[in-house]
């Protein structure tokens, strides 16, 4: 991790809540990590884990009525869950930018690409439409569009979606955000496509210094794009690690089991696949102590009442499992 | 094409082993009558499934895939070719006759929720097809068959009475599975049936068809655009592209030395959970082993997949639509150059090189 520069995001104790009939749920809890200049931070689970309701509530973006039950997410020293409205509609797609995982539903069916990037340009910077238009071409040759400049009248269903998408990461880094977040953003996609789009995603935030949260289901993608990685489960990020330790020997029980339940292009055809058992829990019903408890292969008496502390291990990677020090040390030793 | 065909039959003739036959068939849509536009969401589609086995179909959206699918159950009409199902071509059946064959094939569809009527229970559900088809059958005799069906696909006998917003994703895959099963069908067709749920559900999914089809006897068609699980879950394998099956082969042959460009371009996507070897993997896809997909809708001359193809250069390529060849005993291939993937990487970098 990369600890040396100061932290371009820094968040602590993230809370989100919805308000709903039968009580308040609170679906993400206690969330704190920092996001370094070029980082490539992966925040990996399954759904209903909380990670995409995290990079929405970053966004502030949350869909009614959910809203930030508490904590703070920091940027240059400024609270941005603390800013009015319009502040933070200068910061959202200024300074920190989203790219969607469905890109027709984010992109104006009825207005041409070229029109919603000249919009999105001027929106944040104060140049002619000339100076928009020729920077927008300049936008989509760079996210390689083939011919851009015959493109650019061009609308969305007249594209494939990886085309779409495409447009999208165009217009997402239109003002040279210093933060990319991308929520699941090859998960509508083909595999061939998306593996295109991950390796230009890649490209851009290099040549562009931006840091990058992805957020993914997949941790084959994870693992492509990734330099570190944080698990969420039920809410919570259960284990931190660089991308590599992280495949290799997972400490936490939930990261273990998620990797062994992947069907791999090598994996023993001849064998059942090692699947968790039961189900991940819901945000009304989060098990008493770990909330991994129930499904866990090592869990003990102590599993069921407490939940466990955030355990820093020696190697600066974390994970909430009161087993962290053991399995970790088991590991280094072996 | 008839020459392919023809070697499809003479290595997989119509013998008893077969449930399945699906013998030169295509559904054409028309776009544009006037303008004699057609789209070929199947075309000249041949392949058998061996009784027990499990064939899986691959392919990306708009490959066709489910439209095949959608042909051997006969819930949609082919414009040409024939399936024979244990024999009997469902094409030349009476509404009734059908009806009959219908207790035999089951689908399972993508989306466990969109699937099951969210106004029934579970139990309801389950025991619809029996109420359809065995309706000779007593309420206590179905109500057994629903507790031993939901034991079947590891539910409990108390989730009988739940709705399916009761349910996670992964029972309520359960309870369609359990449906599809009910009036104890031969051969079930799994459309999609792990892509809507999470990995650790997927593999309880992936473990419990596994386990029922040993258990039962049955015979399934895979069709998943995802090449891991259907490597894990298939004994024969064709790859879909643009209508048309590209390669086919065993699980072995077509993992251990696949032919065509379009395989290997899919086998060089799917993300790997390992660092390390996603590394290697982006210099590989850098070489451009597949382009982008070109805009939908559009008929390409001589190989439809030449404009994504690193061969695709090549005039025969653009000009002669390589016809379903054998390029080892029981593996085809639909290419005019097929080859390991490593010789690809290198006809790619010298096709690339004097062109500049």
């Amino acid at each position: 991790m990369n600890e040396t520069a100061a932290p371009i995001l820094d968040v602590r104790d993230l809370a989100v809540e919805f308000p709903l009939s039968g009580g308040t749920i609170v679906p993400v809890r206690g969330v704190s990590f920092t996001l370094a200049p070029r980082q490539r931070l992966g925040i990996v689970g399954e759904s209903g884990s909380g990670k995409s309701l995290t990079a929405l509530s970053l966004m502030r973006l949350l869909p009614p009525p959910g809203r930030i039950g508490g904590g703070e997410v920091l940027m240059d020293g400024r609270d941005l869950t603390r800013l009015s409205e319009r502040e933070m509609a200068r910061v959202r797609g200024g300074r920190m930018a989203l790219v969607y995982q469905d890109p027709m539903s984010s992109l104006n069916p009825v207005q041409t690409v070229g029109r919603q990037i000249v919009e999105a340009i001027r929106t944040h910077e104060d140049v002619s439409r000339a100076a928009a238009r020729a920077r927008a071409i300049e936008l989509l040759g760079e996210v390689g569009l083939p011919q851009p400049a015959e493109r650019f009248d061009s609308y969305p269903h007249q594209f494939s979606g990886g085309m779409r998408q495409r447009v999208m990461i165009a217009m997402a880094i239109s003002a040279g955000p210093d933060v990319l977040i991308a929520d699941e953003p090859t998960t509508a996609l083909d595999v061939t496509t998306q593996a295109r789009i991950i390796d230009l995603l890649g490209r851009l935030v290099d040549q562009h210094d931006m840091a990058v949260i992805l957020i993914t289901h997949d941790l084959g993608v994870a693992a492509s794009f990734c330099d570190d990685v944080h698990v969420m489960y039920a809410g919570r990020i259960v284990e931190r690690s660089p991308a590599e330790p992280l495949f290799r020997q997972p400490v936490h029980p939930y990261t273990e089991a998620l990797l062994s339940a992947i069907c791999r292009l090598d994996f023993d055809v001849s064998t059942p696949i090692a699947a968790i058992p039961g189900q991940p829990p819901l945000p009304q019903a989060i098990p008493e102590g770990c909330p991994f408890h129930p499904r866990c292969p090592h869990a003990f008496g102590r599993c069921t009442v407490e939940v466990p502390a955030d355990t820093l291990l020696p190697d600066g990677r974390t994970a909430e499992c009161h087993l962290a020090g053991e399995r970790a040390g088991a590991e280094v030793a072996a | 094409m008839t020459q392919a065909r023809g070697a499809v039959r003479a290595e997989l003739p119509e013998v008893a082993d077969d449930l399945v036959v699906v013998d030169g068939l295509a559904r054409h849509f028309a776009l544009d009558k006037r303008a004699n536009q057609v789209v070929r969401a199947v075309d000249d589609v041949s392949f058998a499934i061996r009784r027990g086995e499990t064939f899986g179909l691959v392919g990306e959206s708009g490959s066709g895939k489910s439209t095949l699918a959608r042909l051997l159950l006969r819930l949609d009409r082919p414009t040409a070719g024939r399936v024979l199902f244990d024999g009997i071509d469902v094409a030349s059946l009476s509404a009734r006759e059908l009806r009959k064959l219908r207790w035999r094939m089951q689908i399972v569809f993508q989306d466990p929720f969109a699937s099951l009527n969210r106004r029934r229970t579970v139990e309801q559900t389950i025991e619809l097809p029996l109420r359809v088809h065995q309706p000779q059958l007593k309420s206590a005799e179905r109500a057994a068959r629903v507790r031993e069906l939901l034991d079947l696909v590891g539910l409990r006998s108390s989730h009988a009475t739940a709705y399916p917003r009761e349910l996670s994703g992964g029972q309520c895959q359960r309870v369609s599975i359990a449906r599809a099963l009910s009036i104890r069908p031969e051969f079930v067709v799994l459309d999609e049936a792990v892509s809507a749920v999470d990995v650790s559900i997927q593999a309880q999914i992936l473990n419990l068809l596994r386990e029922l089809q040993g258990r039962l006897g049955l015979t399934y068609l895979f069709v998943s655009h995802d090449l891991s699980v259907v490597r894990y879950m298939s004994n024969t394998i064709g790859v879909m592209y643009h209508g048309k099956i590209v390669e086919l082969g065993s699980r072995e042959q077509l993992f251990s030395s696949p032919r065509h460009p379009y395989t290997h371009g899919l086998l060089a996507s799917i993300p790997v959970p390992d660092p390390e070897v996603e590394r290697a993997r982006e210099r590989e896809r850098a070489q451009g082993i597949v382009r982008d997909e070109v805009a939908a809708g559009a008929e390409v001359s001589g190989c439809r997949f030449h404009p994504r193809c690193p061969l695709g250069t090549r005039e025969r390529c653009r000009a002669v639509e390589p016809p379903l060849e054998l390029v080892e005993p029981e593996h085809y291939a639909a290419c005019h150059f097929p080859q390991s993937a490593e010789s690809l990487a290198r006809a790619a970098a010298a096709e690339a090189t004097p062109a500049g």
